[in-house]
């Protein structure tokens, strides 16, 4: 069963779409679930052929819990369970960084997990101390001083974040069980994931507003010469203008986790999409900084029809590194939006409306969009912030560079 | 209600099922009153745009907001001589 995100612990399998003897390709559809998120199809992640259907239809099924056998066609037995944990993206432009994580960001990094006797581990006589105290495991603590040594600071986050932990957790339980009893699972898991980020992340809210004549001047002149079903949107010149800043501040692109910003090679730009029914859901446009602007119109159209029908994939549910909301043309104006856990930033638009502008000495009605980005300021300071949204605004006055 | 007027009722009806169209007047603005948004509208209009086999120019794109001017648009439309 794929993690879909921090916050899911278990999903019911609607139906599988395979059965055993079948041939499966990387990024095939072999089944549904049913998550707090709504409807998922899970996709699978090598090339083989099914042996087994461990997870009977109906069935609630844990988080990482073993759904299926695949026989990779080279590997073997290599392949086999790879359903919750996807590898890393083959495509890449240059490596910015070596990628730690795969998709699904784990709460715990490799480092913390990692058993250590604990008369090896470096710690001040202070920190040992405190972490008696506390009740605190130090072969679980990572330290910042010399050689790992770990001081009593490191004792007291790890014991914040490890308290942090349970509390969320609580929520969870609460929420499954709320959810249990039909009060709507995905309500609650806003909830759990929203309750956190205000607890535990210190935003900054930075705005700007932008001149949109340009970019809207030249994408009427494009949508003049498409049919109508190859329209551009505002919101995919928004999303691959994100993107393409990010390849410049990648400091906004990743997750806060175990006290430390990890950032992420793969862009991926989740875009809220609001349901009729109720609630939200995150897909992510994978990899939009690789992608044309008219790969990104393409992929947008085809994940903002997918969420609405319920068909999204796991792997676009849970691998945004940064999330991207845009009201539209009958919203507010601004909006302060509230990073999703572990996610570092989040670009807010509010409406295009004309408003006045100073152009060239002299005041005119244009078309403005009002931008905001709340940033974490454990990852960032308001200086990346300020370099975004200018970047964001020397993007959107080239559209034709997208 | 003519058939065109149906044809369109049945694509809000898609991207807006729960949304009682009997009480739609000709003239209502479609995203206030059937709070549907930019996405919802252009899928209804490639939906339409197919089912009556017309294209939507640019120009006529934005004006398209309600049942009477997009019903309007797709006569006009369907009835306008091919080599005009």
């Amino acid at each position: 069963m794929p993690s879909l995100g921090s916050q899911m612990i278990e999903a019911r399998l609607i139906q599988w779409l395979v059965k055993p003897g079948d041939t499966v390709k990387r990024g095939d559809i072999i089944g549904e679930i049913d998550t707090e998120k709504g409807l998922i199809d899970i996709e699978v992640f090598e090339d083989g052929v099914v042996t087994e259907l461990v997870s009977e239809e109906g069935e609630v099924i844990p988080v990482g819990s073993v759904m299926a056998v695949i026989d990779g066609e080279d590997e073997g037995e290599k392949a086999k369970a790879k359903l919750a944990s996807p590898p890393e993206e083959p495509e890449k432009k240059e490596p910015r960084k070596k990628r730690e994580k795969a998709a699904t960001p784990p709460e715990q990094p490799e480092t913390a997990s990692r058993e250590v006797p604990l008369h090896r581990v470096k710690a001040s006589p202070l920190a040992r101390r405190v972490a008696e105290d506390l009740q605190v495991d130090l072969s679980k603590v990572k330290g910042s001083g010399a050689e790992g040594t770990i001081h009593k600071k490191d004792v007291e986050a790890f014991a914040k974040q490890k308290a942090a932990d349970e509390t969320f957790e609580k929520e969870l339980d609460m929420a499954e069980h709320l959810s249990a009893a039909g009060t709507g699972g995905m309500r609650q898991a806003i909830a759990a994931a929203m309750s956190r980020s205000n607890r535990e992340i210190p935003h900054y809210y930075l705005e700007t507003e932008i001149d949109m004549k340009v970019p809207l001047d030249w994408l009427n002149e494009q949508n003049k010469e498409r049919a109508v079903s190859d329209r551009l949107l505002p919101p995919m010149l928004l999303i691959k203008a994100v993107a393409n800043v990010l390849t410049e501040l990648p400091a906004l692109n990743g997750f806060w986790t175990d006290e430390a910003m990890h950032v992420e090679e793969g862009i991926h730009i989740g875009f809220a999409i609001a349901l009729r029914q109720g609630g939200l859901v995150i897909p992510a446009i994978l990899n939009a900084d690789l992608k044309s602007l008219e790969e990104t119109r393409s992929a947008f159209v085809d994940m903002v029809m997918r969420a609405r029908e319920g068909h999204l994939r796991s792997r676009e549910i849970s691998s945004a590194t940064i999330t991207v909301t845009s009201l539209g043309e009958r919203g507010a104006d601004k909006v302060y939006g509230v990073i999703y856990p572990p996610q570092v930033a989040l670009v807010g638009f509010g409406k295009i409306a004309k408003r006045p502008q100073t152009v060239d000495g002299a005041i005119g009605i244009r078309p403005t969009l009002s931008v905001v980005l709340a940033g974490d300021h454990r990852a960032s300071d308001g200086h990346t912030g300020s370099r975004f949204l200018e970047k964001l605004n020397e993007q959107l006055q080239h559209p034709e560079a997208l | 209600m003519n058939d065109t007027e149906a044809v369109i009722k049945k694509h809000l009806h898609r991207v807006a099922p729960e949304a009682n169209l009997d009480q739609l007047r000709p003239e209502d603005d479609l995203g206030n009153a059937l709070d549907i948004d930019s996405m919802d509208f252009y899928t209804m209009m490639v939906a339409l745009s197919e089912e009556f086999g017309v294209e939507v120019p640019e120009e006529e794109y934005g004006q398209l907001r309600s049942l009477k001017s997009i019903t309007t648009f797709l006569e006009r439309s369907v009835n306008r001589p091919m080599d005009s």
